[in-house]
């Protein structure tokens, strides 16, 4: 699966692109308008990740040349301008999301995946990730022993790792996507510990592994690599 | 004192001065030129006796009816002196004491040298110099009343363009788009004074517009290089092997960077809403959304132990939905993070005001200074000291007033429409 990056921040390109590269996805980077142009019309991405103001050229007019173009790639808007005009003239353009400067990494890859999910799966679709089954129809998840009783906030938080597999996740950015932006807890996150602490549990419970690692003081990793030992450990 | 006052007070003792000095000297005068007719009268009538006595050798007999006294004294050996002086002498007529001009001349008659005294009375003077006083004192009261009467209609009229400037400058505030309606006046001095302010204003306009971009351009600017520190903090912390140490330092950075960010949102926050990019009302119901706003802010209260009570009726508002949030989430943001821990808010929503009350510091807060741009009651705070002020500032283009209120140990702040 291919993403494209149209960031003319090359600093901030690399580091999208380092993060969301993975064995499923390979990420090209285009710098201006014009490259971003030719790449659109001659190759498709599952996910286009779109910033407005770049080099020779408006970004929403890359938005509509793909839609002219009768390309079906996701469209992520990424902008330093929150502007509500740019939000709502983006969306009415066919883009899928938008995401304002600055970003919790994590946070775009969860809504990337999001993107790529709805695209790839008609709606109809689930998170597979070892033993744990997300129906995000649904909103159920299920491990080896049946459904797990998640509450909404769980729910939404197990959703959030799944898209930031194997990566480190700060207290903040998870803070941030459950509770939005506006709410100001005054850098106090002890509270996500609580959520935290049922989610592991009721996985284990329902037979997964126990992919959730605290990582020092900083946050959390979905671990998907842990290997079954765990769970043999524990049996 | 007003500068009319000041002027009339300074003309009306110039004038006082001006007509008292000018009776005088009128006065004077009058009284030289009357003395000069009377001699020459006196010297009407030596000439009559001269001639008198050459025609009819003999000396004059006085009329009774005459108000003139004529005297003739042999001299003797003295000699006589022409002279003429004011005298005061008893009149038959009046049976008193009155002013007389007297001339003294010798007169030779017969071999002997008289001594000749014509006298007349001068009461016509006296009577002068009361009507000269009265005329010149009845001048003095017109010229008062006349010029009271010319301040309050005349002159307060001319100065009418100068309050009417003066009023729209008062009126006057920063960030208004129209411009300055001064009205027209042909005098030079008012439309000068106009022209002036109109420039004034404008410039002040000009550079207050360019101040509000500048932080807007600001804080878009620096969005970009805090998108890139943030991305790579986050590349950092995926690295394997960091140790304890290298992750505190992270996170610290990290801390810092979200606070730098947010100080960064909320003068762009501003700085949009000073420039009026939140204008599309709507009529909401403000009941659902407080409700709303408590089940979000729950989870946060439960964590620190802070007790919350609500009682709230419907309350139908004009606002911009997104300001709206940002107001509530700001308001209970407030009441959470300057709150104790076990502590209380209380949340009360009636038709037309919405406080909120927090248990908090043990003292009133500084009301004056409380909304003003970075001010912090603790130098340590974990906020930026822009919150409030972005309250106010969005009850300021929303028409509502916020205030502040410290009773009973709860600090609260309220909100009017």
């Amino acid at each position: 699966m291919k993403l494209l990056v149209i960031e003319d921040e090359i600093e901030l390109s690399k580091s999208i692109c380092a993060y969301l590269k993975n064995d499923n996805f390979i990420c090209e980077p285009a710098y201006d308008y014009n490259e971003a142009i030719r790449k659109i019309s001659t190759s498709n991405y599952e996910c286009i990740l779109l910033d407005i103001n770049l080099p020779m050229g408006n970004g929403l007019n890359i938005l509509k040349e793909l839609k002219g173009l009768g390309k079906a790639d996701g469209v992520l808007i990424i902008s330093a301008k929150n502007s509500l005009n740019d939000k709502v003239w983006g969306l009415n353009l066919g883009a899928d999301d938008y995401l304002t400067k600055p970003f919790h990494l994590p946070e775009l890859s969860a809504r990337v995946a999001a993107i790529i999910r709805r695209k790839t799966f008609d709606g109809k679709n689930r998170i597979v990730t070892g033993e744990l089954i997300i129906d995000l129809q649904d909103k159920v998840a299920r491990g080896k022993e049946g459904v797990i009783d998640l509450t909404r906030k769980e729910y939404e938080l197990l959703v959030y790792f799944t898209g930031n597999k194997n990566k480190v996740v700060t207290k903040e950015a998870i803070v941030e996507h459950l509770w939005g932006d506006h709410i100001d807890m005054a850098d106090n996150y002890d509270f996500i510990y609580t959520h935290i602490k049922n989610l592991r549990r009721k996985l284990i419970q329902a037979g997964c592994p126990d992919y959730i690692k605290a990582v020092y003081g900083m946050g959390y990793k979905f671990d998907t690599a842990v290997n079954e030992n765990h769970t043999i450990k524990k049996g | 004192m007003k500068l009319l006052t000041k002027y009339s007070l300074v003309n009306l003792a110039v004038m006082v001065v001006i007509f008292l000095l000018s009776s005088l000297s009128l006065y004077l005068l009058t009284q030289t030129i009357l003395l000069r007719e009377m001699d020459s009268d006196l010297a009407g009538i030596e000439t009559r006796i001269n001639s008198y006595i050459k025609q009819y050798h003999q000396l004059p007999e006085g009329n009774p009816l005459d108000e003139e006294k004529i005297d003739f004294v042999p001299a003797g050996n003295q000699k006589i002196i022409r002279s003429s002086e004011l005298v005061q002498m008893y009149s038959d007529r009046e049976q008193k004491m009155h002013n007389y001009r007297k001339l003294v001349f010798p007169l030779f008659f017969q071999n002997t040298w008289y001594k000749v005294t014509v006298a007349k009375p001068v009461e016509g003077m006296h009577h002068l110099s009361n009507a000269l006083i009265n005329v010149s004192l009845a001048t003095i009261l017109a010229a008062i009343i006349i010029s009271v009467i010319l301040n309050a209609f005349l002159i307060r009229r001319l100065w009418r363009p100068f309050y009417k400037a003066m009023e729209i400058m008062r009126n006057f505030k920063l960030g208004r788009t129209e411009s300055l309606n001064f009205p027209r006046t042909t005098i030079e001095e008012f439309s000068f004074m106009n022209e002036s302010l109109l420039l004034a204003t404008e410039k002040a306009e000009q550079d207050y517009l360019l101040l509000k971009e500048f932080t807007e351009n600001a804080s878009h600017e620096m969005q970009t290089p805090l998108s890139i520190i943030r991305s790579k903090l986050d590349m950092l912390i995926q690295e394997k092997n960091l140790s304890q140490k290298q992750s505190e330092l992270v996170t610290e950075a990290y801390a810092s960077i979200k606070k730098l960010s947010r100080l960064n949102q909320s003068l762009l926050l501003l700085a949009k809403i000073e420039n009026q990019q939140f204008n599309m009302l709507q009529h909401i119901n403000l009941k659902p959304l407080v409700e709303d706003k408590i089940l979000q802010f729950n989870e946060l209260w439960q964590s620190r132990n802070i007790a919350v009570e609500y009682d709230l009726e419907d309350c139908i508002v004009q606002i911009s939905p997104d300001l709206l949030d940002i107001l509530l989430n700001n308001l209970l943001s407030n009441a959470s993070n300057h709150n104790l821990p076990g502590g209380r808010i209380v949340i009360h929503l009636k038709q037309n005001q919405l406080v909120i009350s927090n248990t908090g510091t043990q003292a009133a807060l500084n009301e004056k200074k409380l909304f003003s741009r970075f001010y912090k009651e603790s130098v340590n705070s974990n906020s930026n000291g822009l919150g409030l002020s972005i309250i106010k500032q969005i009850a300021k283009t929303s028409s509502l007033t916020a205030a502040y209120r410290f009773t009973g140990n709860m600090h609260s702040f309220i909100l009017q429409w």
